[in-house]
């Protein structure tokens, strides 16, 4: 048994040599020490100032990102267009608070009333997540709306996977 | 009859070989691509920021190391010992993956997730895998082995 750990023990050593010098020769090396924030684990939820009881849950980016990582949710982007056309998390589609009339017909196809969605828009400032996300649930008939109040910056922040007119970024596909 | 097939030695060296195998396999394009395995760790949530890039670099290794040295036949108990504390923490995470909901490309084979498999499934490969290390651990002697051919010289 004490045979087993030692030589377990040697190898750990030896792969660990082999890694450091790989690493240090690889023309893919990477940092020993990467940029990789703990903040997903936050319980926070940034709320907006007009937010009120009864209006459909706030969650926090660790949520959101569990969410988004289900892919079993619709991710709603409900800034401007051209924010949208921009940048945005991968999968959401564009549906503007403010133009909604105009974008209605594109995207219900897409979403159907049992849809599980989350919404998001710029920031823990912007209001326009919260309106849209009433709107939806009051007006529209939809169950599972929930709002993402940290919204795209929170999301660019952290380095989340993003895609737009530039490409992908922080893309795990 | 089943205590004879688990002490077989060619069913012995084939579980070496599969482990072996599907280690090496595991470990080629993790360390072609350190920083996309590095991001599948992240997406885990289990291992803490400063430790991920060094679990991308380190790990990757082990698994290759661990790998030959169960094909050769060298130190294999350790090497196995060592692949089923491996396996033991891929299906603990897989685990907290599915608790979760989560759907996260496992990172196992590949850095992309042009071939994902349902999580559930990972996890009774993982088990699978698990009971073979649990099979050759117990073994008395290993078949095709250099650490047999040491010890007979050495004797």
């Amino acid at each position: 048994m004490n045979n087993i750990f030692l030589r377990g023990l040697t190898t750990i050593i030896i792969a660990t040599i082999v890694g450091t010098i790989a690493n240090l020769a690889s023309p893919n090396r990477i940092e020993w020490f990467g940029f990789w924030p703990n903040v997903l684990d936050s319980d926070s939820v940034w709320l907006s100032p007009s937010y009120e009881e009864g209006d459909p849950p706030a969650i926090h980016l660790g949520a959101a990102f569990d969410r988004y990582l289900s892919r079993s949710y619709l991710f709603v982007d409900s800034r401007e267009p051209e924010e949208y056309e921009t940048w945005h998390i991968v999968g959401a589609i564009s549906l503007p608070f403010d133009d909604i009339d105009e974008y209605w017909p594109q995207v219900e196809p897409l979403m159907p009333v049992d849809t599980p969605i989350v919404i998001y828009c710029s920031g823990s400032e912007c209001e326009s997540s919260l309106y849209l996300a009433r709107y939806m649930v009051e007006d529209l008939g939809y169950q599972n709306v929930e709002i993402f109040f940290g919204g795209w910056r929170a999301w660019y922040n952290e380095r989340l996977p993003i895609e737009g007119k530039y490409g992908y970024d922080n893309s795990d596909e | 009859m089943a205590m004879t097939i688990l002490t077989n030695r060619y069913f012995l060296f084939a579980l070496r070989l599969i482990l072996g195998v599907t280690f090496i396999w595991a470990s080629l394009e993790k360390i072609a691509y350190p920083d996309q395995f590095a991001r599948i760790i992240y997406y885990y949530r289990i291992v803490p920021g400063e430790f991920i890039n060094l679990t991308a670099i380190f790990l990757p290794w082990l698994e290759l190391t661990t790998g030959v040295m169960l094909i050769v036949g060298f130190w294999e108990k350790s090497a196995t010992a060592l692949i089923a504390g491996m396996l033991a923490v891929f299906a603990t995470a897989l685990a907290i993956a599915l608790t979760r909901g989560i759907d996260i490309e496992c990172g196992c084979f590949s850095t992309t997730s042009k071939a994902r498999s349902p999580v559930i499934s990972l996890l009774i490969r993982d088990v699978l895998l698990l009971i073979a290390c649990f099979i050759v651990i117990r073994a008395k002697a290993s078949w095709l082995s250099l650490s047999g051919r040491f010890q007979k010289k050495t004797a």
